[in-house]
C-alpha cells in the first residue's frame, strides 16, 4: 500500500478525444491503484470526467501518465485539470455514465491486439481459435455501433447473452476485458458457418469455434475456389493469390478485367517474398487500422501475374480480424481480398443481401450471426516522402475527427460523385464518413444517405447548413437540393480541394492552390481540372490554368484516352487524322478518325476542359500504353508506372501566355518535342519521365509567376492527379529548390474522397462571415 | 445437425464427382474437402458439397438406419 506523508490534494480531470470504448477507464483505476490516489473515473458526454485525492508528487506523476500511457486504441486530444477542494473520500470507483448530450468521439475498428492474438492460437485459452476473440483494446467498435451511448445493448452483439465467464471479465475493472462491449467466447458469442448462396448451411461449426468449417473453407481456397469473407465493414471475396486460374475466374465473374485486386498476406515476412515494404509501410501495415498500402512488386514473385497487371504495385493488408489470421496463417502466402461487391454497387454488409450480390460469383460464404451494422470499405494508402497519403479514407479511420483551423457552425458536406464521402463538422472537429463509392445509381446514393442519418446519430450533430458541388447534376447535389428546410452552398469543386488541402494542414490566410485533376464543374461552366487558384475559405481568384483543349465525345473522351491524343494533336496543328501514324490508333477506323476531326473542327459535341488528368491521358495514350480504360484513372497509373522504371532529368519545354489577366500553362511544345522522341525511336519509359518531369517544372514555374504577382509564398497541392507519386516528389523539390512552403495532404486523400472536407470548411467560414456581418449591421 | 446422406463416388472428374445412393445420382464438389477422394468410396454429401469420407462398414450401417427410419427417404427422388 501506498504511504503518503505529503499534502493531499485534490483534482479534477477532463479528458477529450477517443477515450471511449477503448479501456480508458479501467486504464485510470489502474493508474489511481498505482499511485495511491482516491476517487472516481466516469464517461461524459464530452469525453471521461475524473477526480483523483492523493500527494502532490503523486497527482503530478498521475496525470503525466494519463497521457504518456494510454491505452493504444486511444486518442487524446485536450487534458484540462484543476484543484479543487479535498473531500477525504477513501478507494477509487469507476462510476455509471453519466447523460446528456454526447460529444465523445467513438472509436474506429481494430484489428485484434497482441495479447488476444496470443490467446488466439494458445491451446490452453478457452478462446483458443474462436474467431470473434475480442478487448477493450481491439476489435469491432464503429462498424457495430447503432446508437449511442456506445454500450453493449447499442451494439450489434445486443442478441448474444454473456455467458458467466465473460460477464465476470465484463464487470472486473482489473480485467482487460472490462466493459469491453463486444466481449465473447465459443460458449456465448457469434459462430461462423459454411453457406452457399441460398443461405443453406453446408458446414455448422461444432463447439462454437468453428473449426471444420474454417479448415472447409480453406480447403475451398486452396482448390481454387472463390469465397466471400465477412469482414469487420462488409463482405471481401477471397481467392488464392498465388493461383493463376483462380484469380482468372475471379475477374471473370466479377467481369473486372484489369483493375488491380487487393492482397492480404498473414504476415510481414510473407509479403516480403512479393513486394518491397519500408519502415513507414511496414508501420502503417501493422497499425490497428489495417489499411491496404500500395507496395512495389519485387521482380520474380509467387503472386498471380493477373492480381495487378500492368501496374508496379501490390495493394497489401495484413488481417483485420480473428478469421482472416485463422484462415491466412500457415496456409496462404497471400489471398486476393477485393470488395465484395458488382462492379459500381457498394460493398455487400447484410448477409442475404451479399448472397444476393455474390451469388454468381462466390462457391461458397464464410459467414457469421454477428451483424455488421455499418459498412466500410478498406482504407488504401501509399507512401511518399516518408509519410502515409490516402488514396481511400474508411475502414479503421472513421469516424476519428480532423481539427478545424477554427470552431465553425455544424455543416454536412455532400461530396462530389466519384469516390463519395461526406463530411460533418462540429465545433472544431471535422469527420470525415467513410468511403461510399462512385454516385452513380441509386444503390450508392442510399447509401450515401444511410452514412450521413449514422453519422449525424452517432456524432449527435444536426447541420446548421448543407454544402455541395457546383455541379447540377451531381446525385449528391440533387440530394442536398431535396434536403428540407437546411440552407445550401454550393462550392467550386477546385476551390474544394484547394480549401480541404488547407484545412487539414491548418492553414488560415491565403495561399496558392494547385489543383491537378479530372474533372470538376467551373465558375464559367466549362470543364476546370488543371487549376491555379489564389485565396482562402472564403474566396478565390483563378490566377492561371491549363490551357484548353476540347473534350471530343464528353464522357467518351474519359473513357478513351486516344480521343486526347488526338485532341491534342489537333490543337498543335495537326489537321489530317487520316495520315497519322500512331499506335494507339491502330485499330480507330478511318470512319472514326473522320468523324473525330469534323467534332474537333466544328466544336460540336466536344466542351472545352483545362483538365490535367485528360494531359496524362492523352500522353498515356501516344506512348501506346492505354488508349482505352476499364476503371478511372487507369491511364495515368500506368503511365507513371512506366514512368517509374527510367531515370533522366530531361525536360520537355512549355510555355505560358497572359491572358485576360490569367496564366496560361500550354504544354503544346512539351508534346511536340515527345512526337519528336516518338519518331526516333527513344524509349518509351524515358518520354514518359521527361513529361513527368516537364509537369513539375511546369508548376513550378507557373507558382514562381504567381508569386512575383501577389508574394504568396505558400503552395497546397490538391486533386486526384496529385495520387502521382512521381509529380508529387518532383513538384516538392522543384518548389522547395524556388524557397516555397508546399503543403500536400496528409489526412485526407487528394482526390475526390477528401472534397467533402474541404466543401464543409468553406461553407462553415461563409456563414461565419455572415454572421459577423448582420451582427455589425445591427450594430449600426 | 443437417441432414446428410452417404452416397457411393461413381467417377471423379477434377473437383467434381458424380455419386450414388439407391439408384439416383447426384453431382457434388469437392472443393471444401481435405481429404483425397476415390471412386468408389463412401463419402457424405450435402448442399452439392462432400463434406466427409465415410468408412464404408460404417456408411452401410447409416444407410440401413435410414431404410428403417424413413422408408420413403431411401428412394428420394431428387
Ligand atoms: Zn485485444
Ligand atoms: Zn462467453
Ligand atoms: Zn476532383
Amino acid at each position: 500500500m501506498f504511504v503518503s506523508n505529503g499534502p493531499v490534494e485534490r483534482i479534477r480531470v477532463e479528458v477529450e478525444g477517443i477515450v471511449q470504448g477503448v479501456g480508458f477507464r479501467p486504464f485510470i483505476y489502474r493508474l489511481a491503484a498505482r499511485y495511491g490516489i482516491s476517487g472516481w473515473v466516469r464517461n461524459t458526454p464530452a469525453g471521461v470526467l475524473l477526480e483523483g485525492e492523493g500527494e502532490r508528487s503523486h497527482l503530478s506523476a498521475f496525470l503525466r501518465d494519463i497521457s504518456a500511457q494510454a491505452p493504444p486504441l486511444a486518442a487524446i486530444s485536450s487534458v484540462h485539470s484543476e484543484t479543487i477542494s479535498v473531500t477525504g473520500e477513501g478507494g477509487f470507483s469507476i462510476l455509471p455514465s453519466s447523460g446528456g448530450e454526447n460529444s465523445a468521439q467513438i472509436s474506429p475498428d481494430c484489428d485484434v491486439c497482441e495479447d488476444c492474438l496470443r490467446e488466439l492460437f494458445d491451446p490452453r485459452d478457452r478462446r483458443y481459435l474462436y474467431p470473434f476473440i475480442n478487448c477493450t483494446n481491439c476489435g469491432p467498435r464503429y462498424s457495430i455501433i447503432t446508437a449511442i451511448p456506445y454500450d453493449r445493448r447499442f451494439t450489434t452483439m445486443e442478441r448474444f447473452a454473456m455467458c458467466a465467464d465473460c460477464r465476470a471479465e465484463y464487470e472486473d475493472p482489473a480485467n482487460r476485458r472490462f466493459h469491453a462491449q463486444p466481449n465473447a467466447c465459443p460458449v456465448c458469442g457469434p459462430r461462423i458457418a459454411l453457406l452457399d448462396s441460398s443461405g443453406r448451411e453446408v458446414m455448422q461449426g461444432g463447439g462454437g469455434r468453428g473449426h471444420d468449417v474454417l479448415l472447409a473453407a480453406v480447403n475451398l481456397l486452396q482448390r481454387g475456389g472463390v469465397l466471400a469473407v465477412k469482414g469487420i465493414g462488409g463482405y471481401h471475396l477471397a481467392v488464392d493469390a498465388c493461383n493463376e486460374e483462380a484469380v482468372a475466374n475471379l475477374r471473370r465473374r466479377k467481369q473486372r478485367d484489369e483493375k488491380p485486386f487487393a492482397i492480404m498476406a498473414p504476415d510481414l515476412a510473407r509479403i516480403d517474398s512479393f513486394a518491397r515494404c519500408s519502415e513507414t509501410e511496414q508501420r502503417l501495415l501493422g497499425g490497428p487500422e489495417r489499411p491496404i498500402v500500395l507496395l512495389p512488386k519485387r521482380e520474380a514473385t509467387p503472386i498471380a501475374s493477373l492480381v495487378a497487371p500492368d501496374n508496379g504495385y501490390f495493394g497489401v493488408m495484413l488481417p483485420s480480424t480473428p478469421l482472416h489470421h485463422l484462415l491466412l496463417r500457415n496456409n496462404f502466402i497471400a489471398l486476393v481480398m477485393t470488395s465484395g461487391n458488382q462492379s459500381d454497387e457498394p460493398i455487400a454488409y447484410r448477409d442475404s443481401e451479399a448472397r444476393e450480390q455474390l451469388a454468381g460469383i462466390a462457391d461458397l460464404f464464410l459467414a457469421h450471426d454477428r451483424e455488421i451494422h455499418v459498412r466500410s470499405d478498406d482504407s488504401i494508402i501509399r507512401v511518399f516522402h516518408g509519410s502515409p497519403l490516402f488514396l481511400r479514407r474508411s475502414r479503421g479511420y472513421v469516424p476519428r475527427g480532423i481539427r478545424l483551423p477554427a470552431e465553425q457552425p455544424s455543416v454536412l458536406a455532400v461530396g462530389g460523385e466519384l469516390k463519395a464521402t461526406v463530411c460533418l463538422t462540429r465545433n472544431d472537429r471535422a469527420f470525415l464518413s467513410q468511403h461510399i463509392g462512385d454516385l452513380k445509381n441509386s444503390a450508392t446514393l442510399r447509401s450515401l444517405e444511410e452514412c450521413v442519418a449514422h453519422l449525424e446519430k452517432i456524432l449527435e450533430i444536426r447541420p446548421a447548413l448543407v454544402a455541395h458541388d457546383l455541379h447540377p447534376d451531381y446525385l449528391s447535389t440533387a440530394y442536398a437540393v431535396d434536403l428540407p428546410d437546411l440552407p445550401r452552398v454550393a462550392v467550386q469543386h477546385h476551390h474544394a480541394h484547394m480549401a480541404s488541402c488547407m484545412a487539414e494542414n491548418s492553414l488560415e490566410g491565403e495561399a496558392i492552390g494547385v489543383i491537378f485533376d479530372g474533372t470538376g464543374y467551373g465558375l464559367d461552366g466549362t470543364v476546370w481540372g488543371g487549376e491555379f487558384l489564389v485565396g482562402g475559405y472564403r474566396e478565390f481568384r483563378r490566377q492561371g490554368h491549363m490551357r484548353l483543349v476540347a473534350l471530343p465525345g464528353g464522357d467518351a473522351a474519359v473513357r478513351e484516352p486516344y480521343r486526347m491524343a488526338l485532341s491534342y494533336l489537333f490543337d498543335a496543328g495537326e489537321r489530317d487524322f487520316a495520315a497519322l501514324q500512331l499506335s494507339c490508333l491502330g485499330d480507330v477506323s478511318a470512319q472514326e478518325r473522320h468523324l473525330l476531326q469534323r467534332m474537333l473542327e466544328r466544336g460540336i459535341n466536344a466542351p472545352l476542359t483545362s483538365s490535367c488528368g485528360r494531359l496524362f491521358d492523352a500522353v498515356s495514350a501516344l506512348l501506346d500504353v492505354r488508349s482505352r480504360i476499364t476503371y478511372e484513372g487507369q491511364a495515368a497509373i500506368e503511365l507513371e508506372a512506366l514512368a517509374e522504371s527510367a531515370v533522366t532529368d530531361r525536360e520537355y519545354p512549355f510555355s505560358v501566355e497572359e491572358f485576360a489577366g490569367r496564366l496560361i500553362l500550354d504544354m503544346r511544345p512539351a508534346l511536340v518535342e515527345l512526337l519528336k522522341d516518338l519518331a526516333l525511336g527513344v524509349p518509351r519509359a524515358i518520354m514518359a519521365r521527361c513529361f513527368h518531369n516537364s509537369m513539375a517544372a511546369a508548376t513550378a514555374g507557373m507558382c514562381e509567376r504567381i508569386r512575383c504577382r501577389n508574394g504568396l509564398n505558400r503552395v497546397v497541392l490538391s486533386g486526384g492527379v496529385f495520387q502521382n507519386k512521381l509529380l508529387v516528389e518532383g513538384t516538392l523539390n522543384r518548389l522547395a529548390e524556388l524557397d516555397f512552403q508546399v503543403f500536400t495532404h496528409r489526412l485526407v486523400p487528394p482526390g475526390d474522397g477528401g472534397l467533402a472536407l474541404g466543401q464543409a470548411v468553406i461553407a462553415g467560414c461563409m456563414r461565419r462571415e455572415a454572421e459577423r456581418s448582420t451582427e455589425l449591421e445591427m450594430l449600426r | 445437425m443437417c441432414l446428410a446422406i452417404p452416397m457411393r463416388v461413381l467417377s471423379i472428374d477434377g473437383d467434381t464427382i458424380v455419386a450414388e445412393i439407391d439408384g439416383v445420382k447426384r453431382e457434388a464438389s469437392l472443393m471444401i474437402i481435405g481429404e483425397e477422394i476415390g471412386v468408389g468410396d463412401y463419402v457424405v454429401v450435402h448442399a452439392g458439397f462432400v463434406i466427409s469420407r465415410m468408412d464404408e462398414k460404417e456408411a452401410l450401417i447409416t444407410l440401413e438406419l435410414m431404410k428403417e427410419m424413413k422408408p420413403e427417404s431411401a428412394t428420394a427422388s431428387a
